[in-house]
C-alpha cells in the first residue's frame, strides 16, 4: 500500500473486508450478531471511526488500503475483487472471468457483464472502465493514487520513460494513443503494456486505478469527495473532508454474486475527528451505537494492558499485515561500513517495545514481508540479535579505521508515538559508544523532504507493504534506481541507493514473471535482495501488525 | 547617599510617619526592610519560598547531576540488553506500583522503561527555562511599553492603547498552534537559530518568543496605570523643570519607583507559564521528548491515566506543587510590599 503516513494502516489480502461482512447488531432490530464469522443479522447501523479526515474517495485518488478495503469496496465495483478471506486469488466481479492474458503479459482483456448498473440505474459499460482508467494519466488533476502503474506500463509512447504523451481525458492531449492502447470491442476490453505486466489481474483486484467512471460524472478535481456508487451503499446527502458521511442501501445493487460484498448494515456512517483513545473507551463501555462502532486506527498502545480485561480476548483481532517498517541510510554520505556498524548495532528490541511491543510489531528479516509470496528470511539480518551487537559493530568500525563516535543524525516525522521510536534508537546507538546521534524530528513535510534528490539527511524512518500479492511491487518501486530516480525526485529511493547489479537482478525477476515462471522470478528478487546489505544501505527492522477491535458483543 | 530625585522622595515620605523620638531606634529601615520583615513573618509565603527555592535548586542541578551519571533520564529498560522492566505484551513496568524500586524511585516509563524521577527532575530545568525566559521578555516588553504609554499620554498612549487591544483580540491558542510548524520552520532556515540537540533549542524558542509577544499587553496595562498616578508626582514634576531628557525620565526617574509591581507581576507570571508551556506541549507546540520538560511528560503519560496511574499522577502532581508555590510567593510578595491592597 505504498508509503504508510502518519497512523494510516492498510492491508492486502488476507484482511477480512468488515464494512461489508459484519454483523449488523444492535440498531431497532438487530439481535443476534456478532464479529467475523459469527451468524450476522440484518439491519441496523455500522458505525465507523476514524481519527483523520480521508483525504480522497474518488477510485483513481484512493492508494491507502484500510481506505480501499473499508470504504471503497463498498461503493466501487472493479472488473476483479478480492476474497474476504486469506485466499489471494482474485474474484471476477464485473468482469465476467478473471481475465485473458496474451502477448506474454503485454495485453489482457477482460469481458464486462452487462447487469451491473450504476446508482441511477444505468448499466456500468466497457466505455465507463475505458474512461475510468484513461484519468490516471491526468496527472495534475487526478493525484493521489497509484497512477504510477498504469502510468509506466501502458502502451503509450514516452509511458517507459516516465512521461506518456497522453495526459488524460481533460486537456486530450495524445487522445489518439490512449485509443490505440486501450480499447473497447462491444462487452470486451483490452489493455495493451510496453513490458510485460503478468500480475495485472492481481493489480486490479488489490487497487482501483481500473475501476469504472461515467463521464458525465466527471468534475476532475471537484469530483474527489463524491461517490458515484456502483456498489451495495451509496452516499446520502454529502461528505464532509472532516467529519464524514453516511452510506446507504443502493436500491439499483442486485444480489451479492462474489460473495465479498453480504451488505447487511441498512446504514454505514462515517465518523471523523475523534482520538482513537475516546473510541476505543467507548467501544469498551459498549452503550448505545458504540456497540455496533469499528475504528480505521490500532488499538493505541496505552490500552494495550486492557486486553484480557477490560477487553475480552476473543473481541481482539491482531492480524499480520503486508507492512514492513525499515530504516534507510543515505548511500551516498555514510561510509558502508558506518552503514552496517549502525545497521548491526540497533536494538530493534528496544523500538518494537517502544511502540508497543510484540503485539504491534515483530523482528523482520527481510524487506518483503513473510506474508508475501517471494518472502525468504535474509541472511545478512536473520543473524543479528535483536537486541543489537555493539562488539560486533565496534569491529566494523574500527577493522574501516572510522574513529567513534561518529556523530549522525536520525530524521523522523514526528509524532508522540514517533518520539518515543526514534529515541528508542538514539539509546541504543548511543549506548553502544560508538555514535552520538541527533534526533531532528520534522513535520509532515519530512515525506516531501525525503524525496528530493539532494537532501543531506543522513538516517531516516519509513515503510512499505506489498500493493498486491507479489514481491515486484516491493523491491522495483524501493530500490529501482532507474525508475525512482528522476527529474526532480528520488522516487521510493531516500537513501539514494544506485546498485547496477540489482537492478540486473530486477530485469532477470520481471523476465522470468513474464515467462509465467514464479520460481525462477523469486530466486532473482532474493538474489538482488541479498546483495551485501551495507552497499544498500537498509535495515527492514519490523513487521507490522493490523489490529482490529470490533464493537464488544451486542 | 542617592542618584536620582526619586530616591530622596521616597525616603523622605517613608521617614516621616516613623517620628523623631524613635528615629534613633529604628533608624535606616528601608521599605525593603520593612517589607522583608513582614514578608518573613507570613508563615504561608515562607513555605512557598522554600519550595521554590527547592524547585530552582533542583533546576539547576539537574544538567550536572545528568552529566555525572546520577540522573538517567534517556536510558532505555525494556530488552535483554538493556535491563527486561516492561512487559512486551502489556508495555507496562513490571514490577509493582509502575516499577518503582531501589533504582527507580517513582517507577519507569511505560513502553521504554525510562526513569521517570530523572526525567521529572531534568524536565523542571527546561520548563523552568522557558518559564523564566518567557516571563523575562513578557516583564521587559510590558514594562517599557507601559512606562512609555504612560509618561507620554496624548497620541502616544491611544496609539499603544490600541495596539494592546489589537494583540489581546488575537486568537491566542489558535494562532500558536497555526503557526507553530511554520514558525519553527522560519526560525531554524531562515533565521538559521541554533537549533540545539534533538530541536529542542528552537522548539522550546518560539514557545518563549510566542508566551512573550501575546503575555506583554497585559503587563503593559499594569504598569500603565502605575506609571499615569506616578507621572503626576513632584519628584517627576522637578526632573520635568529641570529639563531632564525624556529617556531620564522614563528610566532613571519612573522605572525605580515601579519595581515592586513589576516584581509581583514577575512571579505571578511564571507560573501561569510553567502551566501554559504544559498546555502548550499537549497541543503539540513545544518541546518534543526525548528532551523532557514536565509538559511533554504530562502529555506522555495521559493516555495512561487509566493504566499506569502513578505515572500519570507524579509529572501532573509536581506541576501542580510548582504553580501553586510559585502563585503563593507571588503573593506574599504582594502583600508585604503593599500591605494595604486588597487582601
Amino acid at each position: 500500500m505504498a508509503r504508510i503516513t502518519k497512523r494510516a494502516l492498510a492491508a492486502t489480502a488476507g484482511i477480512v473486508m468488515l464494512s461489508t461482512t459484519l454483523a449488523a447488531c444492535g440498531g431497532d432490530e438487530g439481535d443476534n450478531g456478532d464479529g467475523p464469522g459469527g451468524t450476522a443479522g440484518k439491519g441496523g447501523t455500522l458505525y465507523v471511526k476514524a481519527e483523520d479526515a480521508i483525504e480522497h474517495l474518488d477510485p483513481h485518488r484512493t492508494y491507502i488500503g484500510l481506505h480501499i478495503n473499508m470504504l471503497a469496496r463498498t461503493v466501487t465495483r472493479g472488473l476483479l475483487t478480492q476474497s474476504t478471506t486469506d485466499d489471494p486469488a482474485p474474484i471476477p466481479d464485473i468482469a465476467t472471468d478473471t481475465g485473458t492474458m496474451a502477448a506474454g503479459g503485454k495485453e489482457w482483456s477482460f469481458t464486462i457483464r452487462d447487469d451491473v448498473k450504476w446508482e441511477d440505474g444505468e448499466a456500468v459499460t466497457c466505455e465507463d472502465f475505458r474512461y475510468g482508467y484513461s484519468r490516471n494519466f491526468a496527472t495534475d488533476v487526478i493525484t493521489g493514487g497509484p497512477s504510477f502503474y498504469p502510468l509506466s506500463f501502458t502502451d503509450i509512447p514516452g509511458a517507459a520513460e516516465g512521461a506518456p504523451e497522453y495526459s488524460g481525458p481533460y486537456t486530450e492531449k495524445g487522445q489518439d494513443l490512449y485509443d490505440k492502447a486501450v480499447t473497447c470491442d462491444g462487452n470486451t476490453i483490452t489493455y495493451r503494456f510496453n513490458k510485460s505486466w503478468p500480475d495485472f489481474n492481481l493489480a486490479v483486484a488489490a487497487l482501483h486505478f481500473a475501476a469504472p467512471y461515467r463521464a458525465d460524472q466527471d468534475k476532475g478535481d471537484k469530483s474527489n469527495l463524491e461517490i458515484f456508487s456502483n456498489g451495495p451503499y451509496k452516499l446520502e446527502g454529502e461528505w464532509d473532508k472532516e467529519s464524514g458521511g453516511t452510506l446507504v442501501q443502493n436500491e439499483n445493487y442486485g444480489a451479492d454474486d462474489t460473495g465479498t460484498r453480504k451488505a447487511l448494515p441498512d446504514k454505514i456512517v462515517f465518523q471523523l475527528g475523534d482520538k482513537a483513545e475516546t473510541t476505543y473507551e467507548e467501544i469498551i463501555a459498549d452503550a448505545g451505537p458504540a456497540k455496533t462502532t469499528i475504528s480505521f486506527n490500532r488499538l493505541p498502545a496505552s490500552m494495550f494492558s486492557q486486553i484480557g480485561n477490560e477487553i475480552p480476548e476473543d473481541r481482539y483481532l491482531n492480524v499480520a499485515s503486508p507492512f514492513i517498517d525499515y530504516l534507510w541510510f543515505n548511500t551516498e554520505k555514510l561510509d558502508p561500513a558506518l552503514r552496517q556498524a549502525l545497521a548491526v548495532s540497533t536494538d530493534r528490541e528496544a523500538w518494537i517495545n517502544a511502540s508497543g511491543g510484540e503485539r504491534s510489531y515483530k523482528i523482520a528479516d527481510s524487506i518483503i514481508n513473510p506474508n508475501v509470496p517471494g518472502y525468504a528470511p535474509n541472511s545478512v539480518w536473520k543473524d543479528v540479535p535483536p537486541s543489537g551487537d555493539a562488539d560486533q559493530a565496534k569491529t566494523i568500525l574500527e577493522d574501516a579505521g572510522i574513529d567513534t563516535p561518529v556523530k549522525v543524525s536520525l530524521q523522523y516525522p514526528q509524532s508522540e508515538g514517533a518520539d518515543k521510536q526514534a529515541a528508542a534508537l538514539q539509546d541504543s546507538w548511543n549506548s553502544s559508544g560508538l555514535f552520538e546521534v541527533e534526533l531532528k524530528p520534522e513535520g509532515d513535510v519530512y515525506y516531501t523532504n525525503i524525496q528530493k534528490p539532494d537532501h543531506d539527511y543522513e538516517i531516516g524512518w519509513a515503510g512499505w507493504g506489498a500493493d498486491w500479492n507479489s514481491p515486484s511491487t516491493v523491491l522495483p518501486p524501493l530500490f529501482d534506481s532507474r525508475a525512482n530516480i528522476q527529474g526532480g525526485s528520488l522516487g521510493q529511493d531516500y537513501g539514494k541507493y544506485r546498485g547496477d547489479e540489482f537492478n540486473k537482478k530486477l530485469d532477470e525477476a520481471s523476465i522470468a514473471a513474464g515467462a509465467g515462471d514464479d520460481a525462477a522470478r523469486d530466486k532473482a528478487y532474493q538474489e538482488g535482495g541479498h546483495d551485501p546489505r551495507q552497499r544498500r544501505g537498509l535495515l527492514p527492522a519490523r513487521e507490522r501488525a493490523v489490529q482490529l477491535r470490533l464493537g464488544l458483543g451486542c | 547617599m542617592s542618584s536620582t530625585l526619586s530616591d530622596l522622595e521616597t525616603h523622605a515620605i517613608e521617614e516621616h510617619p516613623e517620628g523623631d523620638s524613635l528615629a534613633t531606634k529604628v533608624a535606616g529601615r528601608s521599605p525593603t526592610q520593612l517589607a522583608l520583615a513582614r514578608f518573613r513573618k507570613d508563615k504561608l509565603s515562607m513555605a512557598a519560598f522554600t519550595v521554590v527555592a527547592l524547585v530552582f535548586i533542583a533546576g539547576i542541578m539537574a544538567p550536572f547531576l545528568v552529566m555525572s551519571g546520577f540522573l538517567d533520564p534517556t536510558s532505555f529498560h525494556n530488552t535483554s540488553r538493556t535491563g527486561q522492566l516492561i512487559d512486551p505484551s502489556t508495555g507496562l513496568a513490571t514490577g509493582k506500583w509502575g516499577g518503582i524500586s531501589g533504582d527507580h524511585w517513582l517507577g519507569v516509563e511505560p513502553g521504554t522503561g525510562r526513569d521517570v524521577l530523572s526525567r521529572m527532575w531534568y524536565g523542571i530545568t527546561f520548563s523552568l527555562a522557558i518559564a523564566i525566559s518567557g516571563a523575562l521578555f513578557t516583564v521587559t516588553v510590558g514594562t517599557a511599553v507601559g512606562i512609555v504609554a504612560g509618561a507620554s499620554g496624548g497620541f502616544v498612549d491611544a496609539a499603544i492603547g490600541r495596539c494592546i487591544d489589537l494583540v489581546l483580540s488575537f486568537p491566542v491558542t489558535l494562532m500558536l498552534l497555526a503557526l507553530s510548524s511554520p514558525g519553527v520552520v522560519f526560525l531554524d532556515e531562515t533565521l538559521h537559530v541554533p537549533s540545539g540537540p534533538n530541536k529542542s533549542f528552537v522548539n522550546g524558542l518560539y514557545v518563549v518568543l510566542v508566551l512573550g509577544v501575546f503575555g506583554w499587553p497585559y503587563v503593559a496595562r499594569l504598569v500603565r496605570g502605575q506609571v499615569l498616578s506616578l507621572r503626576e508626582r513632584e519628584f517627576v514634576e522637578a526632573a520635568k523643570l529641570i529639563g531632564a531628557s525624556k529617556f531620564r525620565l522614563y528610566f532613571k526617574e519612573i522605572l525605580p519607583n515601579l519595581w515592586a509591581p513589576v516584581l509581583v507581576i514577575f512571579t505571578i507570571t511564571m507560573p501561569t507559564y510553567v502551566s501554559a508551556e504544559a498546555a502548550l506541549n499537549f497541543l503539540g507546540v513545544g518541546i518534543k521528548p526525548p528532551t523532557p520538560t514536565l509538559g511533554n511528560l504530562l502529555t506522555a503519560s495521559d493516555d495512561y491515566a487509566t493504566s499506569a496511574f502513578l505515572f500519570f499522577l507524579f509529572p501532573a502532581f509536581l506541576i501542580m506543587v510548582i504553580v501553586v508555590s510559585f502563585n503563593l510567593l507571588g503573593d506574599g510578595i504582594r502583600d508585604a510590599l503593599d500591605p494595604k491592597g486588597n487582601r
